[in-house]
């Protein structure tokens, strides 16, 4: 009893070894072997390519759509119709599937925009306004910690860097604003960025 | 086997980058490494968090802060409700805050043509002169928008801020205005 119950441990241990390693070897491989293995069957490496992927979808989201909503429905939405198609052999060079998804996330925003665009006729015509873009609740930094960095900022930092998250405009609109050239716009939001976070990271 | 960055993007081109402000091919390129490289995407992610943080911040006007239209109308539309007073040169107006306001606005009109350098005095009786440095406004401007930090203005007693705005040309300066808010609190 007492061997058969070994034997049992012995073989728990060695499968849960054999994870381990797999998933190590996963974690590993590049990309491109991880989507031609997918393309080959190997359903086993999905999780850890959508896991690689998913950020950097939401990212490209956030950068286009300025929403963090919209950025989670392009993540579902490029992810599941890419590795469909790579799961049925429809994707022509499985090692370049990371190119692949980036097409994809380009198309869908291109078809947003053009509705968006639509959209915004419309609004204009009917004298309706666009949201602002979402203002996070919980963002992931010390908010007192931020706010006294923000107020040891020189006044045209502080601006610079507040219009351009706040009210989202560009280096061009912010220079008309402020007196900047688009050019002393960027260097200013910059140096104000770089000071920010040396400042939340305590360094001088 | 997956390698670290051996070719980071700089942070300049990174915030550039997020803001739209890269010409359409480096723009592309930069798009394509962080679809590739984690360790870049993690450095842009970081200041997305930053930005977030900005965005909070002004949003509960939490810091004191010069602001152009483009601001207020982003403000506007985000439902805030916002005080203003709109003053003169050589104005006087008597301001307050509720505890329903969420941006209290000092709107100072002024002629700013010729201004390349700008500053803010505020004086306050019995505490030592401040001055503002270097605040950034347009030569086309009418007008100078200053947000107020909320959580000072609401803790502010009866008071009277007199602020005067200063072009300096050179070493000599010229006042552009002064203006005098007397700010009576409102009871919670």
């Amino acid at each position: 009893m007492a061997r058969r119950y070994t034997s049992e441990a012995k073989g728990r241990l060695e499968y849960a070894d054999r994870a381990l390693e797999e998933t190590k070897a996963e974690r590993d491989a590049s990309d491109s072997e991880l989507a031609v293995r997918l393309a080959g069957g190997d359903s086993a490496v999905e999780t850890e390519l959508y896991r690689r992927l998913a950020p950097r979808v939401r990212l490209y989201g956030l950068r286009h759509l300025r929403d963090p909503a919209a950025a989670d429905d392009l993540v579902q939405d490029a992810l599941l119709m890419a590795f469909e198609m790579l799961r049925k052999g429809k994707v022509r060079e499985p090692e370049r599937f990371v190119s692949f998804v980036l097409g994809s996330c380009r198309r869908i925003v291109a078809d947003l925009r053009r509705g968006a665009a639509r959209r915004q006729r419309l609004l204009e015509r009917f004298g309706s306004e666009l949201a602002p873009a979402a203002v996070c609740d919980e963002p992931p930094v010390d908010l007192d910690r931020l706010a006294g960095c923000l107020e040891h900022l020189p006044e045209r930092d502080r601006s610079v860097v507040v219009m351009s998250f706040y009210a989202e405009t560009g280096s061009e609109q912010i220079g008309v604003e402020l007196g900047l050239s688009p050019g002393n716009v960027r260097v200013v939001r910059h140096r104000a960025l770089m000071r920010l976070r040396a400042c939340l990271e305590g360094t001088p | 086997m997956r390698r670290g960055c051996d070719r980071p993007l700089e942070l300049l081109t990174l915030v550039d980058y997020w803001f739209g402000d890269l010409p359409s091919p480096d723009a592309e390129r930069a798009e394509e490494h962080l679809f590739e490289c984690d360790d870049c995407g993690g450095r842009l992610r970081a200041l997305v968090d930053l930005g977030d943080g900005v965005r909070r911040l002004a949003h509960e006007g939490a810091v004191q802060m010069i602001v152009t239209p483009s601001f207020l109308e982003t403000a506007s539309r985000a439902g805030l409700r916002t005080r203003e007073y709109v003053v003169p040169p050589g104005g006087r107006v008597a301001c307050t805050v509720t505890a329903q306001d969420d941006l209290l606005i000092s709107r100072m009109r002024a002629d700013f043509t010729g201004v390349s350098n700008l500053d803010v005095r505020l004086r306050v009786e019995g505490q030592p002169e401040v001055w503002i440095k270097d605040v950034p406004v347009s030569p086309d401007a009418q007008e100078l928008i200053m947000a107020q930090a909320m959580p000072a203005a609401r803790a502010l007693g009866r008071t009277v801020l007199h602020f005067s705005l200063v072009a300096r040309e050179g070493l000599s300066e010229r006042v552009l205005g002064d203006y005098t808010f007397d700010h009576t609190p409102t009871p919670p």
